[in-house]
């Protein structure tokens, strides 16, 4: 039980090597940016961290839509662990921008629709954790937990278009952008490993999440039929 | 703080956060395994 | 099984309080986040005396610093509109002439917007600085880490 499947390893493996790649590549090799100098490395890791939460979260949604639609406990095991994980790259992300923010806005924070919707992202998916943790009954909250879930992704689309919407402080997306990246290209190579190795990281923290919450699925069983023994 | 002040903040808290996610889930995993290996121990012993 | 509920319900309820507040705060300040300088030159008396925020680009030479009195003055435009911003205090390093930037203060009787934060607004464009001998030099590193990191 203790050092999980071959799977998981070759994941944490292979995300270690990349972002420790990325890692070096962003801080050292490339060059600062024209207008903002040294400070504009934070990107390399605030903007992965996004597109991870974002992925984790649409894993949650798919997972949860399956689950009302199957009813099978294992569609939802995996719905609670992706929501765990994206909330960790989602405030990976929170604390990030604040960081980037104080140097180049001159503020740690700003109610802005964009960073509006992230801090609304973050606490729909901290409420859903509570909701599961807290929960008398597992089913229900299962099936409540799922709407919640599915509701609360639509927080995503809305706050990619946000900068498009309305005025921000913001500015708009460097990568998913109309016309292409931003990005001048020496730039995108630690942007990509880094993504990759989040990604990945996401991957491994997702099997050993689940892997969790089947031992913890396996124990109440357990205790079911221990105590029907009496 | 200067540029560097803030990357360093901004990289040491990502490293932070997710080391000690990947050690809090370790530890969870640690102990769900060992709570189960005993519920069952005690179980099998009981069954037979 | 009862101090569970409690605890069930009060996290619940801090949960939907701080969402509330959010979405609150988000419709009164997300949709129109800033004002353009031509919107508040038309509504002038409407919004005199609130506090709001204006953005725009910061008119070139306009900028002008008394280090004595820390009185920042300059001008923000959209190209219709401009507005004469006061400001007590320092700005970001980001703030310059032909440079985006968001303040907040209130639009005052005698003509002028009076700033109590300056926030400067960047591009999403990112790119190194033009110095060709030091970017062809990383260039020159960047490849060859390239070539030596492929296993």
């Amino acid at each position: 039980m203790g050092r999980g499947s071959l799977v998981a390893r070759i994941l944490g493996g292979a995300a270690g090597l990349l972002l420790a790649t990325g890692l070096y590549l962003g801080l050292v090799v490339v060059p600062p940016d024209a207008v903002q100098g040294d400070v504009q490395r934070i990107m390399y890791v605030h903007v992965p961290s996004i597109v991870t939460a974002y992925i984790a979260f649409f894993v949650v949604f798919c997972t949860s839509i399956l689950y009302l639609w199957k009813r099978d406990l294992r569609l939802d095991a995996v719905a609670v662990s992706s929501a765990e994980i994206g909330v960790v790259f989602t405030g990976i992300t929170l604390a990030t921008g604040m960081i980037w923010g104080k140097p180049t806005w001159g503020v740690w924070w700003t109610w802005d629709a964009r960073l509006t919707l992230t801090a609304i992202l973050f606490t729909i998916y901290v409420g859903y954790l509570m909701l599961r943790a807290f929960a008398e009954e597992p089913l229900a909250a299962a099936r409540y937990g799922a709407v919640l879930a599915i509701l609360g992704f639509l927080d995503i689309p809305l706050n990619h278009l946000a900068v498009y919407w309305w005025r921000t402080l913001h500015q708009p997306s460097s990568i998913l952008r109309p016309g292409g990246p931003s990005v001048a290209s020496a730039m995108l190579l630690p942007l990509a490993m880094n993504f990759a190795g989040l990604i990945l990281l996401f991957a491994y923290f997702l099997v050993e999440r689940v892997r969790l919450e089947r031992i913890r699925h396996r124990t109440a069983e357990v205790r079911l039929t221990r105590g029907r023994r009496g | 703080m200067g540029n560097w002040g803030f990357v360093g903040l901004a990289y040491g808290l990502a490293l932070v956060a997710l080391v000690g996610y990947l050690v809090f889930l370790k530890g969870r995993l640690r102990g769900a395994g060992e709570g189960l290996a005993a519920l069952e121990r005690e179980s099998g012993r009981r069954t037979r | 099984m009862k101090k569970r509920k409690l605890k069930y319900l009060l996290a619940g309820g801090i949960v939907v309080a701080a969402l509330a507040g959010m979405i609150y705060s988000g419709v009164q300040e997300s949709m129109v986040y800033f004002y353009t300088p031509s919107e508040l030159v038309q509504k002038k008396d409407a919004v005199q005396g609130k506090s709001l925020r204006v953005g725009g680009m910061v008119v070139e030479r306009s900028i002008r610093w008394d280090p004595q009195t820390l009185l920042l003055t300059f001008q923000l435009t959209d190209g219709q509109g401009t507005v004469f911003v006061r400001h007590k205090g320092t700005a970001p390093d980001l703030f310059k002439e032909g440079a985006g930037a968001v303040v907040e203060g209130t639009w005052t009787s005698e003509g002028f917007f009076r700033s109590s934060n300056i926030m400067a607004k960047h591009s999403e464009e990112y790119k190194p600085p033009a110095h060709p001998e030091t970017l062809e030099s990383k260039k020159e590193l960047f490849k060859s880490i390239l070539k030596e990191g492929k296993p």
